[in-house]
């Protein structure tokens, strides 16, 4: 679907591995490109790109590539001497080192905090991260400086496709229904009701969940997951327009079917938009 | 992996009833079964849910009647090849069943099925395996034989009748109500459909006669369980 829908946007040909690019001289190969014998040919699936006299292609679909700045939601895979290796779901792999985490009352970090580093984070815990920056053999320095970021605690992980989800201002957000959730960049997105948005506290508390909470967050998870299935972009907006419409309509029984309805009325809508 | 708060958050939803996809804790998703789907077969069944499995039947002609379960799937690793061969070893054992019905002659049919699943082998799809197996087993026609008997060489003669097929046998059916080695619910009970001192609860019936199996009347040996947690790990 999104595939097909990146090809009607662009409406550009799609170059395949190996398709011969330009031939003649005097142009530069940009990313996803090779130059053999003067000619320049195309390394992946995607459509042409052209500033000037530098040929790039832009792939129909990829991996996450990570940028400096955005926020992201791992997993420790390993503990190596002084940083962890986290999983973000890139081609490569990112690491936090020991220097780049927050230690309340703290400094500089000494030999015991590099002897206790599995009681900052051990493997398989989830944490919240921003990009420090990517090395030139694509590999990510990550950070957790500042109380937003560190581990998760208990709630729930929704995995979407990265390129659904929309750059905003904020990515720690409370929803309308207090449910908090965190949009990483690399399409992980977590629901909670731990509160992340405010600066002002020094601890972030964990609190038992209510029933109806729990009811929220699956009701949000689930909403989540529709917009996913239609290849709808994720944002705060989104979300809440889907949930929105589900408690004006308070359903009692039939949740899908609601949801295929305002999906059909947002297709309708947009159709007459373009027309 | 799952993470130790995502754990916790499961099982503190499962406490009170509200699972983390807003389900209770005896709903199931939503599943479709497609019967005859596989032309080729004397029985088959598409499971379409979570994940998509194939499943046919198919019939030969042996010394005993048996059934033969094969499980592959998409990934051809030695370590699959290896949870395969379990599985295989498991539900065969599950479906151990009286096969008096199934005797032509002196010989007997032989049920080969064949299951393949779209995505990585796991024991946390038995249940969904198993109902497939099911669907396809009602779905079964076999068809009829006729057997004459040659009084001075006393050798058999077989007849194939195609267009004659008879739904005489009917297997066991399994269902997988619990799961191993993992605790859902911290007082469980029978009514609830819950594995009870982590071992797995089967519900057999056949003929109206209903039975709950445990690990311990499964016909596993010391051996078996080893190898069931073996590859849950």
């Amino acid at each position: 679907m999104q595939i097909e829908e990146n090809l009607q946007s662009d409406k550009k040909e799609v170059f395949l591995p190996g398709d011969l690019l330009s031939d003649e001289t005097g142009f530069i190969s940009g990313t996803n490109t090779y130059e053999e014998q003067g000619k320049i040919f195309s390394s992946t699936t995607g459509t042409i790109n052209q500033t000037n006299k530098l040929i790039m292609i832009k792939p129909i679909k990829c991996s996450y590539q990570p940028q400096i700045g955005e926020i992201v939601i791992g997993q420790i895979v390993q503990i190596r001497d002084k940083k962890w290796i986290v999983n973000i779901g890139s081609s490569s792999e990112a690491t936090l080192h020991l220097n780049s985490t927050y230690l309340p009352e703290q400094r500089q970090k000494t030999e015991d905090d590099e002897m206790n580093m599995r009681q900052i984070f051990s493997e398989n815990d989830l944490i919240c991260a921003e990009v420090h920056s990517v090395n030139n053999d694509k590999s990510v320095n990550l950070h957790t400086r500042g109380l937003k970021y560190g581990k998760i605690e208990d709630g729930l992980l929704i995995k979407v496709n990265h390129y659904l989800i929309v750059k905003q201002k904020r990515h720690f957000i409370k929803l309308n229904n207090n449910v908090n959730m965190i949009l990483g960049h690399n399409g992980q997105i977590y629901l909670s009701n731990q509160d992340r948005t405010t600066n002002n506290q020094k601890v972030i508390y964990c609190q038992n969940y209510t029933v109806q909470q729990r009811i929220d967050i699956a009701n949000t998870g689930k909403a989540i997951k529709f917009l996913q299935q239609n290849q709808f972009k994720i944002s705060q907006t989104s979300i809440e327009k889907v949930l929105n419409y589900i408690s004006e309509k308070k359903p009692q029984n039939d949740w899908i079917t609601l949801i295929e309805q305002f999906f059909l009325e947002q297709k309708s809508k947009q159709q007459q938009q373009d027309q | 992996m799952l993470s130790t708060g995502q754990i916790e958050f499961i099982k503190g939803g499962i406490a009170v009833n509200i699972r983390s996809d807003g389900r209770k804790n005896n709903e199931v998703r939503e599943i479709k079964l497609l019967r005859s789907h596989l032309i080729c077969t004397s029985g088959s069944c598409k499971y379409e849910g979570e994940i998509t499995i194939y499943t046919g039947i198919k019939l030969e002609l042996g010394d005993q009647s048996q059934i033969k379960i094969n499980v592959s799937s998409m990934k051809r690793t030695n370590d699959e090849k290896q949870k395969a061969q379990y599985l295989q070893e498991l539900l065969e054992s599950l479906y151990k069943t009286d096969m008096s019905e199934l005797k032509v002659g002196q010989k007997g049919w032989v049920l080969v099925v064949e299951v393949f699943l779209l995505c990585q082998i796991d024991i946390a799809y038995l249940e969904a395996i198993c109902t497939s197996i099911n669907e396809a087993m009602s779905d079964l026609r076999i068809p009829t034989i006729k057997v004459t008997k040659n009084l001075l060489t006393e050798i058999e003669e077989y007849e194939l009748l195609p267009n004659e097929p008879t739904k005489s046998f009917k297997c066991d059916k399994i269902y997988v109500v619990g799961k191993v080695g993992t605790e859902l619910v911290k007082d469980m009970s029978f009514e609830e459909f819950y594995s009870v001192d982590q071992k797995l609860i089967l519900v057999q019936g056949r003929n109206g006669n209903n039975k709950l199996r445990t690990f311990d009347s499964c016909g596993f040996d010391a051996d078996d369980l080893m190898r069931v947690l073996v590859f849950i790990k």
